[in-house]
């Protein structure tokens, strides 16, 4: 066994072999690396977890039999500015040998040998679950953001946005997007941006808020927003958020009947 | 400097001129002349800029744009801007051109709507 992994030289007998005995209880995959390119060795928890034996890599060069060919190109790259002196750390997806895709976090750094010789330790964590649950939060924040922001005519020529949740850059920009284009659409002169489901206003939120109004009168339609609660005018006012140029009201209906009227005053 | 893209159509006495596609600086400024020329030969009382083909607004055209609605204003008229596009009211809001106090309307229809309602019928946020 430790014949077969131990392919590196120097160090006494019980230093020789209490190293291998750190590297082959590892449950991280390790591999040691020839600057040349060629595999010297590797630990059993890379032989687990890639299914490959020992035997089928040691002394291979590029391409790596357990890398997607779109990465074989990356990963020789990364080798190569190694060997001019630089650790990595990277993200990359392995196959295994039963075809099976895994993510491995992979730090690569050169070591040097008892007897001078210059070697690239390669260590690898299996970071497949990590991703796994990164890809959920990311999908499901998607969502989220296209859930969150309907737009319904409640009127001829008047649109309801209702704003649910916090407003932050992107989905405030998600949001303004949708609202052009649903009063580009729609032809409507009037849309009210309901915030009554918005928890809290500062400043970022205020100019974004504003950005949104400003584009949508460019557009040649007024944005009126409604549902500012108390706790929301306290804020703005103590903020010192200039809203002078928005229409605002503290309700959707009162946001209705000025809309209402505003559409009846000029019949179509 | 005569530009063959532009046509200032008269209905009635409002003026009306459609930007063309992707107007360079040049057909920009010649935009402005031949509008201000019709202002005087028409003593026309307002102005319809339809700008619903224009997908791309830099600050050259922002700024002609609002100039031209402020030489309009002092010539007796007032300006409508119509038919912007989404995409390119965000842009301009990105880059802060907001064509000033220029109003706005969705469409031309309306925009005449606009000029023979003159209170706080239009599009324009700050009118009021």
């Amino acid at each position: 066994m430790s014949e077969r992994h131990n392919d590196l030289e120097g160090g006494t007998n019980d230093e020789v072999t209490f190293a291998a005995s750190l590297l082959i209880n590892s449950p991280h995959p390790v591999l040691v690396v020839h600057p040349d390119g060629a595999v010297r060795y590797v630990n059993p928890a890379f032989e687990k977890v890639t299914g490959f034996q020992a035997s089928e890599v040691l002394g291979i060069t590029f391409p790596r039999p357990w890398y997607d060919e779109e990465y074989a190109e990356t990963t020789r790259k990364t080798f190569e500015q190694m060997l001019k002196g630089a650790s990595t750390r990277s993200e990359v997806p392995v196959r295994t040998k039963r075809g099976e895709r895994r993510w491995m976090d992979v730090a690569v750094t050169p070591i040097t040998s008892a007897n001078g010789e210059q070697y690239i330790l390669i260590n690898w964590t299996d970071i497949t679950e990590r991703k796994r649950i990164e890809d959920t939060v990311r999908r499901q924040a998607d969502e989220i953001l296209e859930l969150s922001t309907p737009v319904m005519k409640i009127w001829d020529g008047v649109l309801l946005a209702p704003l649910v949740g916090t407003l932050d850059s992107s989905r405030a920009e998600q949001l303004t997007e949708r609202i052009l284009g649903a009063i580009s659409e729609a032809q409507a002169e009037t849309l009210l941006l309901d915030i009554t489901g918005v928890p809290a206003v500062d400043t970022r939120t205020a100019q974004h808020l504003i950005d949104t109004v400003t584009a949508a009168r460019l557009l040649g339609a007024t944005v009126v927003l409604t549902g500012v609660r108390p706790a929301i005018a306290q804020t703005l006012v103590q903020l010192g958020i200039d809203l002078a140029g928005m229409r605002t009201n503290s309700s959707v209906a009162a946001g209705l009947n000025y809309a209402i009227e505003r559409a009846e005053r000029k019949p179509r | 400097m005569t530009s063959e893209k532009i046509a200032v159509v008269r209905v009635k006495d409002t003026l009306m001129v459609t930007v063309p596609a992707e107007p360079d600086d040049a057909t920009i400024s010649d935009l402005q002349e031949q509008i201000l020329t019709a202002m005087q030969r028409y003593d026309a009382h307002g102005l319809i800029i339809d700008i619903s083909t224009v997908d791309t607004l830099d600050s050259y055209f922002a700024r002609t744009i609002t100039e031209t609605g402020q030489m309009v204003s002092l010539m007796g008229g007032e300006t409508i801007i119509v038919g912007m596009r989404p995409s390119v009211a965000i842009t301009a809001v990105q880059l802060g051109l907001t064509l000033g106090h220029v109003r706005t309307a969705l469409d031309v229809g309306r925009a005449f709507d606009v000029l023979h309602a003159p209170d706080e019928h239009s599009g324009d946020a700050w009118s009021d």
